[in-house]
This record gives structure tokens, sequence and C-alpha cells, in this order.
């Protein structure tokens, strides 16, 4: 246990160096883009010129860069992430991504029970009757699954589920709000405060965006699930447990399920990191107002702090859930050791 | 086996009521009845403070929660009392408003004249602030005691205030003056307690009281003002305006919501709220009045047509108050490349002939019948300036059409021909080298596939005519503020949108001399001016300014006809088109009177009425999904069970 918790800090101290390689690569990639946030506020070409360059000097973008990048740092090891200066205009950035954050842990929450309740069965029945129809209807229903483009899926469902057979609402944007906003989820939220309409309300509107997103994470999960359970199905182990008597049923969820979720979980962990950075496309075909978005928003319009402050945090997010992947490696297999 | 069949016949049972006990019990229940009228814009408004507005999206809201002086009579462009019941236009710089009285604030507190003098004094450029309100509020303890300076450029990024640059002193004055007779000073009855506000300009400005119907002079409650400062203005300007509707909540980059102000001086609103969602993606925005999520948007171009032919959806199509045009650069000798050739007007004349200006306004790629063709500085809405004789030539009037035979004929009067026979003409009278091929550049903003197609579809052309065409594309500020300004472009697509409503902000801006891009010595650099295509001729520059400072309408729609007149015969643009204004909303809304100014104004007057059956109701809903999670959940124990029974 001791050795976990060293190598949890060791994996901390690395995130410093990670971070700030991270931040320099974004910084000169922005400022490489042409175009700069002011320009795009004097998008009627009525800013006069004068107001331009005091804009410019107030946001200090006449220094040179690498000047830039160190009041940008110091400004962070303050806690300070500036404003925003051309999706919201002087919006406090730790606000904007309070804010937005909580609508991406939602998707995430609801695609990840697509992802795990409906892959991981389906992988195991599917390697359980190899080569059946079942299984080559959900080989294909994968392969499906991963070749679709996301919005594409995504208009698709508003297009079937929300206009032919008008089931679910099309746009997030029009959810019913939770009296009382304790964690911004609004399935929590919603049971906190005992707001039936609320949980309702949230299951529906996520319901197609979480479809469309899970959708690839199901199919990654699907085929990993299938192809490590028919390994472990060919492990000597599990021929002990049918030669001892053992059900079939018991054999594959006691013994060879378990073994086989090694690698699942690897895959589901990155899977939800990703999904937490924000699902960009998604976010925007069903007007969701997650960190995604925000962040698309804010390269749209060069809004530099908020360009880096988001992809500082997506960096962060990664790297703490492969570190949560990790560390849960040691619980699921005995023979992992830190 | 059967008991568990029972408990799970019990558990489906239970849940399924607890999911309609608690929806009936619900707090949203109590709201049911209540009317919202929703609206879809594309982007999340940029502040909700006037003073610092100038986007679509943040005007659409201000312009209902605050009121100005002046305002427009609902669909039209014509003037109406606002927070001014009346005013008079002294000769020939003083306009004297009369404020009306028994108007509260969102936050109950009531108007006085002193909050009008101090809205627009904020808005003023420093140097023309008053002496008094910087004594009295800015450098006030009592008054201002967080210190805010509301001064442009430091707390926030205004710059409307450009628009007031030709106010001279805004001051109260209890001159007792009320009512609908001319004021001639003898008849002021001094010191009623209610005090009327003077406008004073340096010069005589016939736009000026355009100037207060313009969303950056709405009046706010100066004490919420004082109290929020620029940001809180800005996000949460709880109480602060005088409209129908006052601010409710704003959740960044997802509604803004508005609540029906029951204590408004004019019209009550008939809808409960109103919510402003940002839907960035066009299609989504479709999808949502279809769906009748929303009731009110702008409609995607692409998506016209469909809406059109919803019989669930109403709307609206008419030539809107923008100008787009193909500019040419008219100044000599800018950069030296091509010698100043379009400095020429017979050059300009014979290239508004190779512009295809039905294909741009009625073609699929390109406008798709959303536009009506400019024909003047000035759009029809505009109707005492604008000369509607004035027609392409095809149609009996004096405006060049697209007619490449023309072009080549007018090309070859001036001898530009092809000397080396490789089918571009070649520069000759410009140069000492008559074989440079004669090219041009045309500028657009990268993004803009309108403006990309145009350019293309004027290569195809211009080769017809023997002329090169470079398209070149720019990011927006490279192509406006650099190369714009330093004469990179010979010609380039660009548009104007008015300022106020008046044909001084069509003409001046961009066709007075003083308005070019200005050379500085020191850095060798241009600076970008309105006035993009170096239009100088002291004709016009003579005309602008008189019609300024004419105070007589007739004489100055004159004016500005015969500037008109000289701008057309000197080719100084190719006219391309007016956007045309849409609006959509569904049929469940009445009353909506669509703003020649393309913004949603006036939505006190909008009426809702529920919509048939909208969707599956949310009862049935919460029982299905209740009754579904409990199946799941039993299935799944009984399954689990089963498995590791063995």
């Amino acid at each position: 246990m001791k050795g976990l918790y060293a190598y949890i800090i060791r994996r901390l101290i690395l995130l410093i160096p990670v971070v700030l390689g991270v931040m320099l690569i974004t910084f000169i990639l922005m400022h490489s883009i042409p175009g700069n946030p002011v320009a795009y506020l004097g998008g009627s070409g009525k800013l006069p010129p004068e107001a331009v360059e005091k804009l410019v000097k107030i946001y200090g973008l006449d220094q040179p860069l690498f000047i830039q990048f160190f009041l940008y740092l110091a400004n962070l090891f303050q806690g300070n992430l500036g404003t925003s200066i051309s999706v919201n205009p002087g919006a406090n950035i730790t606000d904007l991504i309070v804010t937005a954050f909580p609508h991406t842990v939602e998707l995430t929450i609801y695609s990840a029970i697509i992802m795990i309740l409906v892959g991981i069965p389906a992988g195991v029945i599917s390697a359980k009757k190899r080569n059946s129809l079942t299984d080559n209807v959900t080989r294909v229903g994968a392969l499906i699954g991963v070749s679709m483009p996301v919005f594409w899926l995504g208009i698709m469902l508003q297009i079937i589920f929300g206009v032919v057979f008008p089931i679910f609402p099309i746009l997030w944007a029009g959810i019913h709000e939770p009296a009382v906003k304790v964690t911004g989820i609004y399935l929590i939220d919603g049971f906190i405060s005992l707001d039936f309409r609320t949980i309702v309300d949230s299951i529906m509107h996520y319901a197609l965006p979480a479809i469309a997103l899970g959708a690839l994470s199901l199919s990654i999960v699907t085929r990993m699930v299938r192809s490590s359970m028919l390994e472990v199905l060919g492990e000597d182990y599990i021929r002990t447990a049918r030669a001892k008597g053992c059900s079939e049923n018991a054999t594959i969820y006691r013994h060879a399920l378990r073994n086989s979720l090694i690698p699942a979980t690897t895959v589901i962990g990155l899977q939800i990191g990703g999904l937490l950075g924000g699902a960009v496309l998604t976010e925007t075909v069903f007007a969701i107002p997650g960190i995604g978005r925000l962040i698309t928003d804010a390269i749209m319009r060069s809004d530099y702090p908020l360009v880096m402050a988001g992809v500082l945090f997506i960096a962060i997010i990664y790297i703490l859930s492969n570190l949560v992947v990790d560390v849960l490696y040691a619980y699921l297999d005995p023979r992992i050791r830190y | 086996m059967r008991k568990s069949v029972k408990y799970s016949l019990a558990l489906i049972i239970v849940l399924s009521l607890a999911a309609g006990g608690l929806i009936l019990l619900s707090p949203s229940r109590a709201q049911a009845g209540e009317t919202t009228l929703k609206i879809a814009q594309a982007g999340d408004p940029i502040t909700l403070d006037p003073y610092d507005s100038w986007d679509s999206a943040s005007n659409d809201i201000i312009v209902n929660i605050y009121d100005t002086l002046v305002m427009y009579v609902p669909s039209t462009l014509n003037f109406r009392p606002g927070l001014a019941v009346g005013w008079q236009i002294l000769p020939n710089t003083t306009i004297i408003f009369n404020i009306r009285r028994n108007v509260t604030f969102h936050n109950g507190d009531p108007m006085t004249p002193y909050d009008v003098w101090w809205s627009l004094q904020r808005v003023l450029p420093d140097a023309k602030r008053s002496a008094l309100f910087n004594s009295t509020y800015i450098n006030n303890a009592t008054a201002n005691p967080h210190g805010y300076q509301w001064a442009e450029l430091v707390d926030r990024e205004s710059w409307v205030w450009l628009l007031y640059e030709n106010i001279k002193d805004i001051r109260m004055a209890d001159i007792g003056f009320w009512g609908n007779t001319t004021y001639t000073g003898d008849n002021a009855t001094a010191g009623d307690g209610w005090a009327e506000i003077v406008v004073e300009f340096d010069a005589p400005f016939a736009p000026g009281l355009s100037l207060f119907s313009y969303a950056a002079t709405s009046i706010v409650n100066w004490r919420v003002a004082t109290e929020l400062g620029p940001t809180g203005m800005k996000f949460a300007p709880v109480g602060a305006g005088t409209g129908p509707f006052a601010f409710n909540s704003w959740i960044l980059n997802y509604k803004v919501v508005l609540d029906k102000w029951p204590n408004y001086w004019g019209q009550v609103a008939h809808v409960d709220h109103v919510e402003y969602q940002t839907i960035l993606s066009a299609s989504s925005r479709t999808l949502a009045i279809t769906t009748g999520l929303v009731d009110l948007l702008y409609p995607e171009a692409s998506d016209w047509y469909t809406l059109k032919d919803d019989p669930n959806i109403e709307t609206w199509q008419e030539a809107g108050l923008g100008t787009r045009y193909i500019g040419f650069q008219c100044m000599q000798n800018v950069t030296g490349r091509m010698f100043g050739i379009l400095s020429d007007s017979t050059v300009r004349k014979a290239l508004s002939y190779a512009i295809n200006y039905d294909e741009i306004i009625n073609g699929e790629q390109f406008l798709n019948g959303l536009g009506t063709r400019l024909t003047q500085p000035v759009v029809p809405a505009i109707e005492w300036a604008y000369n509607s004789s004035i027609k392409p030539e095809n149609e009996g009037g004096i405006l060049p059409y697209y007619n490449l035979t023309k072009a080549n004929e007018t090309l070859n009067s001036l001898g530009l021909l092809d000397v080396d026979g490789d089918g571009i003409r070649d520069i000759k009278g410009w140069a000492s080298n008559s074989t440079d091929d004669f090219t041009l550049i045309y500028g657009y903003n990268i993004g803009n596939a309108l403006r990309e197609r145009v350019g293309y579809l004027l290569q195809d052309a211009f080769a017809q005519i023997g002329v090169k065409l470079i398209v070149q594309g720019d990011p927006w500020d490279v192509f406006l503020y650099t190369n714009l300004a330093a004469g990179v472009y010979d010609l380039w697509f660009l548009g104007w949108g008015p300022d106020y409503i008046d044909p001084d902000t069509y003409f001046y801006p961009l066709f007075h001399s003083s308005f070019g891009a200005v050379y500085d010595n020191d850095t060798g650099e241009y600076t970008w001016g309105t006035n993009a295509a170096g239009v100088n001729i002291s004709t016009v520059d003579y005309l602008l300014d008189a019609a300024r400072s004419e105070t007589n309408q007739t004489l100055r729609a004159e004016m500005y006809m015969n500037a008109t007149n000289i701008l057309i015969n000197e080719y100084v643009w190719g006219w391309c088109y007016i956007p045309d204004n849409t609006y959509a909303w569904r049929t469940t809304i009445s009353g909506f009177t669509h703003s020649p100014l393309l913004q949603f104004d006036d939505l006190e007057y909008v009426v809702k009425t529920a919509g048939a059956g909208a969707g599956v109701p949310i009862e049935i809903i919460g029982i299905v999904i209740g009754v579904i999670v409990a199946v799941a959940v039993i299935s799944g124990i009984a399954y689990w069970r089963k498995g590791s029974a063995a």
C-alpha cells in the first residue's frame, strides 16, 4: 500500500512538467494561428483603430510572446485564470469553466452508463456465443458504432426520435432548471431537492446526446471485452472451473469476466477521461453548454486565455483519469504492484 | 419464485406511483400556465449593459430591458416618443427632450431626469462629459463610492461613444416646458420641478435625434449601475432598466431569461417570460423551431425555403438596412501596383459590367433569392432620401448590369489591348512597359464562403474580358486593418450597416474624404478608414457636410440624391445587394412586429397561445421511466442471482 501512495505522489509530481509542456505548446500554437481576439471583437469593422490599439494594450497582446507567456504563468500560479476576451468578454474564466463542467460531467455519466451497461454484456454475450448470429450482429453493430461520425449520428437521432417520432427533446436547451443547484449536475440536484421533474427532464434531455456520444465508446468497449473474454476463456483455470462442475454462467461471470475486465478497464477509463474533456460535436449539435463547446468557441474566436485555461483543464482531467485507471489496476489484479 | 414475482409487481407499482406523485408535487408544476416566449440565438450576448453593446445578440435583449428617449413605431422606421414624451429641435444645434413622468425602474425606483442625464453623460467620451458630471458623480466619493470611471476602454470595451463625438453638451434644465407647443424661450415657466434634457451639438447635426433611439443611449438606473459597477451591469443588470421586460438571469453560453415588468409605462407584455437560448449549431436552430422548442429566430439562409413551406411557421422577408458592395481602389497609386489603374472611373465602369449581380442575388450558391439589388448608397427603407428611379440599364436605368460585351467594349475604348497575345490585356498608358498583364487582386475575409465564391465568379467573368484576377483570402483583421488600409487589394467585398437611421450614416463614413485610410509618416503604415475605396470628390464632400447641418428634410434629400448621382457616375463601387431581413416564428405566437432594424423589438405585443399537444406529457414519461427502471432493476437482480446460484 505504501508503494501505491508513493506511486500516486510521483505521478502527481510528474503532472507539473506535463502541464507546463501542454501550456507552452498550446500557447505557441494559439499565437501562430492568424487573427486575434480583439480583431474578433471589432468584427463589425467599425471598431476604430485607436480602440483596437487600446484593447491590445489592455490585454497585453503587444508584449513579446515569451513575456506574455510568463505573465500568464505568473497569474496562473496565483490561481488567476484571467478573463475571457472574446467569448464572454469580461467574464471570469474560472466561473465559465465551473458553470460548464457539470454539464459535461452529467453527459459523461449518462454515456458511461450506456457504455458500461451495454458494452460489457454485449461483449460477454458475443464471446460466449462466438460465431453465432448474435456474435455477428454485435460485431457488425460495433463496427458501425466505431465508424459513424458523432455529429451525423446526433443529427439522425434528432430527426428520428425528435421529429419523426417525437419522443425525446431534440436539444438540451430548454431543460428544466433545478430549483436547488448544489452540484450543477441536474440529475443529482434533482435527487437532492426531490424534484422529480428535474430528474425526468435530465434523463430525457440527455438521452439522445448520451446515445450519440456513447455509441463510439460503447463499440470500443464491446470489441475490447469480446476479445479479452475469448482470450480468458481459453485459459487453464477456466477449464479447471468447468471441470469442477461450475455452471456455465458461474464460470463466465465469476471466473472469466473479472479477468477479462482488466484490459477493458483501461479503455473505459480513458474513454471517460476523453468524455470529460468535452464532446465538442455532441455538445454543439445538442446545444449543451459544456466544456467542449466552450473551448471550441474560444478557439474559433481566438480567446487566448480561455483556450489556455480549457486545455490546461482537459490535460489535468486526462492525466488524473489515467492515474485512476492505473490505481484501479492494483485492485483488480493483485499481481500488479507499484 | 412466486414470492419474487409479487415483490417485483409491488416494486413496479410503488415506483410508478412515486414517480407520478412526485411530479404532481414538484415545485415546477406551480408555474404551469405561465407563457414563455423562446427565442433561439446563434451566439451568446456580449453584454447586457447598453452602454457598450454593439453586437446583435446583446442588442436583441437590451432593447427589451431598457428604453430610449426616442423609439420606433413597431415595424417601421418612424419615431415615436419613448422616455421622452416630446422634443423640440431648435435651430440649429439644440434638442430639448421632455422627460416622461411616472416611469419606474424594474426595482421600483422612480425614473427621474437625473437618471436620463446620468445615462447620457456616461455614454459620452471622457472629454465630452460635463464638468458637473465629473464633480458630482465620477469624482464624488458619496455618489460614486466604488469609484467607477465608466471611462471607455479602461473598465470595458466601449466604442459606441464614437457616435456621440458631435455632442457638445448634455445638461438638465428645469425650464418648465411641457407639451407640444413650440418652445420659444418666452413660453417657459421656470421651475416646475421636473427638468428637461438639453442636448447641444458642436455643429448643426441633422441626424441628431436618431442618436437617441440607439440602444447605447438607453436610460439606466444610476443608483443600480453605481452599485453593480461595470461587471454587474454587464452580466446581471437587475433592476437597471425601465423596459417591458426585467432581467431575471443569464446562464453564460446557455440562456438569458427576462420577466414581464407589470408596471411598464407602455403596453404591458402579454407573455410572462422571454427566454433567449444560445444554440450555436444552425441545423439545431432550424430543428428547434420546426419542432416547437423555440418560437422565434432569425432563419438560416440555407433553411429558408424549408421554413417557408412549413405550415406551422410564419416567415417575413424584406430588404434590410445593410448594404453589400464590391469596393474599387479609387486612390491613385497607393501601392504602386498596376499604376493606380482603378483610379480611372472608366476602368471601374468596365469592371462593373463584369459583375454578375443576378447570380449573386439569386444563385443557389450565393444569396438564393434573399437579397435585393443595391442601386445607391442608401437603402429603400430610408424612403425620403432614396431615389427609386435609379435602376440597372437593362431595366431602363443607368446602373451597370452584367454584360461582358459592354465591359469588353469599354476596355477596348481605353486602348487596354492584348498586345502580346496571351489572352490577357496589357497595361498601356499607365506604364512604360505596355506588356504588363492587367492583373487585379480581389480581397475577402477567410471564412466568408459567399465572398469567396463571389471572388471566383468574378475571376471567371474577368477572364472573359481579358483581366486576370487573383482571389486572395485573409483573416478578418489582416483583411480589414492591414491590407485594405494599405491598398493591397484592387477590389474587395465588404458590407455596411447603419449606426443610426439617417442617410448620413450611409454616406459620410463611406464617401467623405476625411474617412479614408490615413498614412502615418512615422510608422510608414496606413490606418484603416471606413472609406476604404478612398473616394475623394470635393463636390461629394461639400454635399455631405452641407446635408449634415441642414435641417430642412427636402433640401437634405436633394443633397443626398445629388451626391448619389455623382457616386454612381464615378463607379466608385460595384453596387451589389441589400441582404434581406428575414424572421421566422411559429404560428402559436401572434403580434410579432418585424422590425426593419432586424432586432427582436416590441416583444411586449407578442401573444403566445399554447401549442396543441406538444410531445408526450411529462407525467406519462415519468411513469414509463419508473416502470422501465423497475423492470431493469428486477430483471438484473434475477439474472445475477440465477447466474451466481450455481
